[in-house]
């Protein structure tokens, strides 16, 4: 059965060029309001970028046991992810092929066998049908037994160091090609245990009211560490007094935004729209991790790993998970719901057999800043949704000019620090201060690619921009 | 001192932290917690089941004494946050105050709320359960302890202590 989400319900867009000027000659690059304002754009970008490649799913700690099983979406499509008898993981569209009704409704569980409300058709955890009710005397006709009856596969299913992705369509690259060279950072969270790691139970979410692409802006922007949580900032330093006063009371050692901005940082943009951003913490032994890192070393881990698990980064993986460790270690899943509303799922990731003290000031490192909650993660909520109410809700505003700083120190190919761990990220900026937004291209130009695919046209100016 | 009473005094005092909160007396607000107290706001392990262990599983906030509040209202009044630029007005409803315990210096409260913020044109409301653990004496109770459920949690944007 060919699972690729067709453009027939949403023809592709004639001109997706048109939201953007790329040319890197003339150190410009546009991008226009209205691709976060647009609601016919809205459905093509889940047809065209979630629906038809790769999409982060799940972790393999979520679905330990046979029978597990995991329910999230690929775009608009309900998805569950089951552990099936024999160990291995499958993912299925989340509906009864009878009529349609969804046959897993919580977040996560077992079930051996899973049985529909609706007519009480039964699955087994390898998606097959094994039970039509009141079939003998229904009067079906040959056909129907000739007919398929399970759940509808995936196109993919695969994951790269515990982290499951899935695609409706089956002609996609190889997981690991569409990760490419960025697997270096997933690395750096993976292996930060020999026991693997986990989700820590308790997932945090919140919905938005801003376009699904401002988060991911935000998540590759460092300019705005110093202005949006500066509150945030000065709360970590009055910490540390106090901690100078009380002999050590402060527990929770979060990450000091003010000592980071001198710092060496930078970004990489790699293919496929995957970008990441590194800092250099100079107070890097009040991660949990610190604690953990001569047995690292021990086990044989790449030291150059090792290093850069005490950089704070940020990956971004194109286009719905992101990854970050600034202090402790994020999972952010995104789900755009509307043009201006999108959920964001949270999930804290810890190494297995951490020690006691580390796991919890991880955790209240976690809750600290990354909870809708906590006291930097709102700020950030905050700014996005002010530009639906500022710039997006000018109806004469056409262009966004704010992806100018780094322009004329990023470069083609690897920095020195990337050529030291041998990755090839297509782009590099670092230095100290730049504070780069060049690495927003990357993300733009895969979205802008993702829509040539489905069948726009290509025009010069975009085709000359995605080149460089 | 009999039941009736030392349940009249608990629930004074949540109503008198209800009213602090909406009325923005942050200072009387940290007044009516120990130094020492713990403020804990679970997340969610699943549909039925809220983390019960602050120490390996989330939470949406944990504090493990006062000084976790006063870096939130620090935070607020610094008018220097994006999130905090326009306050929400705030309204806590507090009901079905029950006293499940007391002893000499202590009493525990069951309590059941809900918060409606109203900004910028747009209210929203959060609610679920309190569960309080008071000390002290007798009309002079602290609060100790401190745990809101949160059952609506997959919340409108954000959220901070005063509209929980
Ligand atoms: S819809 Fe599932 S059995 Fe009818
Ligand atoms: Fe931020």
């Amino acid at each position: 059965m060919d699972m690729r989400v067709t453009d027939g319900r949403h023809p592709a867009l004639t001109d997706p060029g048109r939201y953007f000027v790329d040319q890197p000659a003339q150190s410009q690059f546009n991008v226009h309001r209205d691709l976060f304002r647009d609601a016919e754009l809205f459905e093509l970008e889940m047809a065209h970028v979630f629906e038809a490649s790769w999409v982060y799913l799940c972790h393999e700690s979520q679905l330990r046991s046979a029978n597990d099983y995991y329910t999230t979406h690929i775009g608009r499509t309900p998805v569950v992810v089951l552990r099936g008898q024999d160990g291995a993981l499958r993912g299925f569209v989340n509906a009864c092929p009878h009529r349609g009704t969804r046959l897993y409704t919580a977040r996560q569980g077992n079930a051996q066998v899973q049985m529909c409300p609706y007519h009480a058709w039964c699955f087994d955890s390898a998606g097959q049908c094994v039970k039509i009710k009141d079939q003998p005397q229904a009067g079906y006709a040959p056909s129907f037994g000739r007919q398929s009856h399970d759940l509808k596969p995936l196109g993919r299913l695969a994951s790269y160091q515990g982290f499951v992705f899935g695609a409706l369509p089956a002609d996609v690259p190889a997981l690991a090609d569409y990760l490419g060279d960025a697997r270096f950072f997933i690395d750096t969270f993976a292996q930060q245990s020999a026991q693997g790691m986990e989700i820590l139970p308790g997932e945090v979410s919140y919905v938005f009211r801003a376009n699904w692409k401002l988060q991911v802006e935000n998540t590759m922007d460092i300019y705005h560490l110093t202005t949006v949580h500066s509150t945030f900032a000065k709360i970590v330093q009055q910490r540390g007094a106090r901690e100078a006063a009380a002999a050590g009371a402060d527990k929770v050692k979060a990450v000091n935004l003010g000592a980071l901005a001198g710092q060496e940082q930078g970004t990489y943009t790699f293919p496929h729209g995957h970008t990441v951003f590194w800092g250099t913490d100079p107070l890097r032994e009040n991660r949990a991790l610190w604690a953990m890192r001569p047995d690292l070393l021990d086990r044989g881990v790449d030291p150059q790993q090792v290093e850069w698990m005490f950089r704070p980064r940020v990956l971004n993986f194109f286009p719905n998970i992101q990854f970050v460790d600034s202090a402790c270690m994020q999972l952010r899943v995104i789900r755009p719901l509307a043009p201006d509303r999108t959920e964001m799922t949270m999930f804290c990731l810890a190494p297995r057999g951490e020690p006691a003290a580390g796991r919890r000031r991880r955790l209240r490192q976690y809750e600290d800043f990354f909870n809708a909650s906590g006291i930097a993660t709102p700020d950030d909520v905050a700014c996005y949704e002010d530009i639906h109410a500022g710039g997006l809700g000018d109806a004469h505003s056409e262009w966004i000019q704010g992806f100018a700083r780094g322009m004329d120190k990023v470069i083609a190919g690897p920095d020195s620090h990337a050529r030291d761990i041998g990755i090839r990220p297509l782009e590099s900026c670092s230095g100290v201060e730049i504070q780069d937004e060049t690495v927003f291209r990357g993300f733009y130009r895969e979205w802008l690619a993702r829509m040539h695919k489905a069948g726009g046209a290509q025009p010069a100016q975009a085709a000359a921009g995605a080149r460089a | 001192m009999t039941n009736v009473e030392l349940l009249d005094q608990a629930q004074r005092l949540l109503f008198d932290e209800a009213a602090a909160l909406d009325q923005r007396r942050w200072d009387d607000w940290l007044a009516l917690y120990t130094p020492d107290c713990e403020f804990w706001v679970p997340a969610w392990k699943s549909e039925d089941v809220p983390t019960a262990d602050p120490g390996g599983e989330v939470s949406l906030v944990y504090y493990d004494s006062r000084a976790g509040l006063e870096e939130r209202v620090w935070r607020i009044q610094s008018a220097a946050a994006p999130a905090h630029r326009v306050l929400p007005r705030t309204c806590h409803a507090v009901h079905n105050v029950r006293l499940l315990g007391s002893n000499a210096g202590s009493l525990t409260v069951h309590a059941t709320w809900r918060v409606d913020s109203y900004k910028e044109k747009a209210a929203s409301s959060l609610f679920g359960f309190y569960d309080y653990l008071l000390t002290g004496q007798s009309g002079a109770w602290r609060i100790a302890k401190k745990k809101i459920t949160l059952l609506s949690d997959c919340v409108p944007s954000y959220f901070d202590l005063y509209q929980v």
